[in-house]
């Protein structure tokens, strides 16, 4: 007797469903649909996703959706991900004292030292034999400024070099008798301390500044001794690589590197092992500590040392999912973490034209376990709504891996990667069928956000775009520059709130990055953020699922779930796991679906109980 | 090759005094492109202006202003009522530092 079948998988991010129609062990797959998960997975909001996937599934495969006989529903536990990230060091320059920035068209070349002064009081000076640096705020206009300048040049009054707030740098320039480096563009002129000793300094076009760069070009303008020599080496740091730079000496004025207590991190073993490390030796350390922890024993939990950032960050995680799932935070346990390097970009305190400097950072994805939230209340509520038998198929993994197996090409034992939003998961079946799996914190939203903040965006779907398409960068009206090269011609020109930008390629649009980073250093960011997160936990929870944790006993390894999709996370997967002798690659769910729809086919096949022997 | 051969050209209303178009050579020079001023004493929209002065210009890009205020950048390859940038002389510094970064392929003020 025919019988039609629903599988629907309720993921973290979306809900898929495929339908069946079986015979026997012989099932006919009709159509597949995906939508967006509605309410968290596991619970009871999900039903309306769920209604509205299979009613579009059975549009497309032209039935009815009282057609349907059983529904198989995946036993969604919820696991819970977050992320958190934090600052390990960070740059402090107080009483204001350097600007260094690149404003695309500053004025001269050269370096200038002198005594800081503004423009309209520069006639009342009383010392002739001092050298001065003009300080010129945006109410005064480039003709009366070039004429001021000019006068005092006459009068014998000494200007090396000026500082601008408008972009008008090379206009004063032009109009000069005696040409100085000029910085302009500098956006809190007000801030700029007058009557303090200061050097301006100019590169020429395509060329770096080389003085104010060098700890030892500082020490020579300003005398310094070598004590202060080393304070000072951290503004030439943070000035090199800029075409112009001003660096002003204030007598009270310090820099400073200092060291943030980010604290440590206590990870907790099932028979009361305890290892601490402390955030500041960085990502691999904690990784290591992690690692000889599951050595002795298993984690039971993870903690931050209290009153630290590390404190706060698990604190802050523990409440937000305990409001989330309704259980006392002293309830909820972290089961696995993932931390990596990250780079963040930071204001610095004292900069004058909004300088970042970049700082060493982690960012941490942590997973928790909760309760298990019984989906059968979804099953019930969805039984109720539509009228048709609902059942709980098996577990997730099982299903991903039954679902998996319909790739051409493969066999059992099998490994599959479940590369997901919140989580990366892998499940091994071996040859008799039996399954190992582990859920691992990390995959996608941790690479958003890494992009996110190494490009210092403040948006979260900006950088979900970065992610997700390449890029190029428009040269001219007709002409765009692709990210390996190659330049793509065309027809129509492209719209000036593109023009000569990096842009984000998607399917249809251009999004311009307003950044003045190259598309090679974005590539270079994304790639990074991709290969720190997938990389390193696919290794991680290969081993974790091979009984003998030895990578070179594998054979097949099948990435399925949305990030499988991604442009580029699967090729460095094969690539990696290349090197064990491992095949890898995104499967091919039943030859036609990709990636996508592996536990939905799973559910419907498994009821069947047959292999991957199917017809589409 | 010959330095004044290259620049932008501006056409310009004669009716409009030429301190007030100051500001868009202004913003050229800022960005180091020349420009060549061209009065237009024959009625024409900034429009047609514009794209006229794209056509004359050795770099293509020409500027449009008529008497009403409005000035356009032009692109001698664009069809005429498709001007690049169009914006009023209130704003000409900005207009013409844009007409320059066309030039020199460097993203735009908007």
């Amino acid at each position: 007797m025919k019988k039609i079948l629903a599988g629907v998988d309720i993921g973290n991010s979306s809900t898929e469903v495929a339908i069946a129609s079986v015979e026997g062990d012989h099932a006919e797959f009709l159509s597949q649909h995906l939508v967006k998960t509605t309410g968290i997975k596991g619970t009871i909001d999900n039903v309306k996703g769920i209604r509205r996937a299979l009613q579009e599934a059975a549009k497309k495969a032209g039935i009815e959706l009282k057609d349907i006989d059983l529904i198989r529903l995946n036993d969604a536990v919820p696991v819970i991900g977050d992320l958190a990230m934090d600052l390990i060091s960070e740059t402090i320059i107080t009483e204001s004292s350097m600007i260094g920035h690149n404003p695309d068209t500053p004025g001269g070349a050269g370096l200038g030292v002198g005594v800081t002064i503004l423009i309209n009081e520069l006639f009342e000076v009383e010392e002739k034999d001092q050298d001065y640096i003009a300080v010129i705020p945006k109410s005064f206009d480039y003709e009366w400024v070039a004429q001021r300048l000019n006068q005092a040049e006459s009068k014998g009054i000494s200007i090396t070099g000026a500082i601008v707030q408008k972009d008008d740098g090379v206009l004063i320039h032009n109009r000069l008798n005696k040409k100085i480096p000029i910085v302009d563009e500098v956006a809190l002129i007000e801030k700029v301390p007058l009557l303090k000793l200061a050097a301006v300094e100019v590169a020429l076009p395509g060329h770096v500044i080389r003085t104010l760069s060098n700890p030892y070009g500082l020490s020579t303008v300003f005398q310094l001794d070598p004590d202060q020599t080393i304070q000072i080496a951290l503004v030439a740091k943070a000035l090199v690589g800029n075409r112009s730079a001003v660096v002003i000496r204030t007598p009270q004025g310090e820099v400073v590197e200092r060291k943030i207590e980010a604290g440590r991190i206590i990870l907790i073993g099932t028979n009361n092992q305890q290892l601490e490390v402390s955030i500041n030796d960085g990502a691999e350390a904690i990784m290591n500590t992690y690692e000889k922890l599951e050595m002795l024993d298993t984690l039971a939990d993870v903690r931050g040392e209290t009153g630290t950032n590390v404190g706060g960050m698990f604190n802050g995680l523990r409440h937000d999912l305990a409001e989330l799932t309704g259980q006392l935070s002293n309830e909820i346990t972290i089961s696995d973490f993932l931390a990596v390097d990250a780079v963040i970009p930071t204001s610095i305190s004292g900069a004058m034209a909004g300088e970042l400097s970049m700082e060493s950072g982690v960012a941490l994805a942590s997973m928790v376990k909760t309760d298990k939230v019984p989906v059968q209340r979804v099953a019930s509520l969805l039984e109720k709504e539509i009228g048709i038998a609902v059942e709980v198929g098996g577990v997730e993994a099982e299903m991903a891996i039954c679902g998996a197996l319909t790739t051409p090409g493969t066999r059992k034992p099998i490994v599959i990667l479940d590369m997901g939003g919140g989580s990366t998961d892998a499940a091994m079946m071996n040859k008799a069928g039996k399954i190992t799996s582990s859920h691992l914190a990390g995959a996608g939203d941790m690479v958003t956000m890494l992009i996110n903040s190494e490009l210092a965006l403040g948006d979260k779907e900006l950088a979900e775009k970065i992610k997700k398409y390449p890029l190029g960068k428009v040269l001219s009206l007709f002409h765009m520059q692709l990210e390996d090269g190659t330049m793509l011609f065309s027809e129509t020109p492209f719209p000036p709130y593109t023009f000569g930008k990096v842009v984000i390629r998607e399917e249809q649009d251009l999004t311009p990055l307003s950044s003045k980073v190259s598309m090679e250093k974005i590539r270079e960011i994304r790639r990074s953020a991709k290969r720190r997160v997938f990389v390193t936990n696919a290794l991680r929870a290969l081993k974790r699922v091979i009984p003998t944790g030895n990578l070179k006993h594998l054979s097949f390894v099948a990435m399925v779930g949305g990030s499988a999709l991604d442009f580029e996370i699967p090729q460095m997967l094969t690539e990696e796991l290349g090197k064990y002798g491992i095949v890898a690659g995104f499967a091919n769910i039943r030859g036609t679906e990709g990636p996508r729809n592996a536990v939905a086919t799973g559910l419907v096949l498994s009821s069947v109980r047959i292999g991957h022997e199917v017809l589409k | 090759m010959n330095k004044s051969s290259i620049y932008i050209t501006i056409l310009y209303n004669s009716a409009l005094p030429p301190n007030q178009i100051q500001e868009v050579c202004a913003g050229l020079e800022e960005e180091g492109v020349p420009f060549l001023l061209q009065k237009w004493d024959k009625a024409g929209s900034f429009i047609e202006l514009g794209k006229e002065a794209a056509s004359r210009s050795p770099l293509e890009v020409g500027i449009g202003i008529d008497q009403n205020e409005d000035l356009c950048v032009h692109h001698d390859k664009l069809k005429q009522e498709e001007p690049y940038l169009q914006d009023k002389l209130q704003n000409g510094r900005t207009l013409g530092k844009n007409a320059a970064r066309l030039i020199k392929g460097l993203p735009l003020s908007l």
